[in-house]
C-alpha cells in the first residue's frame, strides 16, 4: 500500500477446512478465499462456490453444510455422518 | 510385655502454627487480589445485538450449569420473567439478568456478541472465576 496502488482482489468463494483444535480433536474452519488450490475440491451449487481443502476432504465426505440462525446465535453447521463424538457445544469432533 | 505408646512431644502447640499460617495467607490475599465486582459487563456489540433481538420486557438470562467438557457451561435464554433474586444489568435500554447462584460464577466478566464468518454468538469473556475453557468458550472450569 506504500506505493499508492490499491490492489483489489475478489473473493471467489469460501474455503472449508479442518484443524486440530478443541477438546475433541478437530474443528471446522471457514474462510474467504481468493484462489482455488490445486488439490481443492470445488462444490458449486445455486451459484455459490465452496472449496474443500485437501486435508478436509476425507473427513467431510457426505457432510451437509447448513446455516442455522436463531436470535442468540447464527452459525454454519456441518452435519457430518463420519463423526463418532462431539464436544458439548458441537464445535469440535472426532472421527 | 507391656506396649508403651508414646506421643511425641510437640515443641510448639498446633494451634499457634495453624493460626500463624492462616494469618499470613489472609494477608497475601488482601494484598494481591482486589474484590471482584458483583456485576456483568456488556460489550458494545452485545448491546447492539440485544437491541436488535429483544422485545420490550424481555431480558437475556445468563445461567451457569454443570456440564460441558470443562465442568461448567454458560447458557443463554431469552426470558420475560424476572425473579426477585435475579440481578439485572442494564445498559442503553437492554437488560441482562443473572440468578444469584450463577452470578457467583460469572461476576466480573464481560458478555460479548462475537461475530465471525463461521458463527456469531453470545460469549462470556474475561471471566475472573474461570480457569481455562473449552475452545468454543461455552464451557469452563472454575479457579480454586
Amino acid at each position: 500500500m506504500g506505493s499508492g496502488i490499491m490492489v483489489v482482489v475478489f473473493q471467489i468463494g469460501l474455503k472449508v477446512g479442518v484443524r486440530t483444535r478443541g477438546c475433541n480433536g478437530m474443528t471446522y474452519t471457514l474462510d474467504f478465499t481468493k484462489q482455488k488450490d490445486q488439490a481443492d475440491e470445488e462444490v458449486l451449487q445455486d451459484g455459490v462456490r465452496v472449496f474443500i481443502e485437501k486435508k478436509a476432504q476425507l473427513t467431510l465426505l457426505g457432510t451437509e453444510m447448513d446455516f442455522v440462525e436463531s436470535k442468540l446465535s447464527s452459525e454454519f453447521v456441518f452435519n457430518n455422518p463420519n463423526i463418532k463424538g462431539t464436544c458439548g457445544c458441537g464445535e469440535s469432533f472426532n472421527i | 510385655q507391656p506396649i508403651l505408646l508414646r506421643c511425641p512431644q510437640r515443641s510448639q502447640p498446633l494451634y499457634t502454627s495453624l493460626s500463624r499460617l492462616s494469618s499470613t495467607s489472609a494477608q497475601e490475599k488482601t494484598a494481591e487480589s482486589r474484590p471482584v465486582e458483583e456485576k456483568v459487563y456488556l460489550s458494545a456489540s452485545c448491546v447492539r445485538r440485544l437491541r436488535e433481538i429483544m422485545d420490550k420486557g424481555q431480558y437475556l438470562r445468563i445461567q451457569v450449569e454443570g456440564g460441558g467438557c470443562s465442568g461448567f457451561q454458560y447458557k443463554f435464554i431469552i426470558d420475560s420473567t424476572r425473579n426477585e433474586e435475579d440481578s439485572v444489568f442494564e445498559q442503553e435500554g437492554v437488560g441482562v439478568i443473572v440468578d444469584q447462584d450463577s452470578l457467583e460464577f460469572v461476576k466480573g466478566s464481560t458478555l460479548d456478541y462475537t461475530q465471525e464468518l463461521i458463527r456469531s454468538s453470545f460469549q462470556m469473556l474475561k471471566n475472573p472465576q474461570a480457569d481455562h475453557g473449552c475452545s468454543c468458550g461455552t464451557s469452563f472450569s472454575v479457579k480454586l
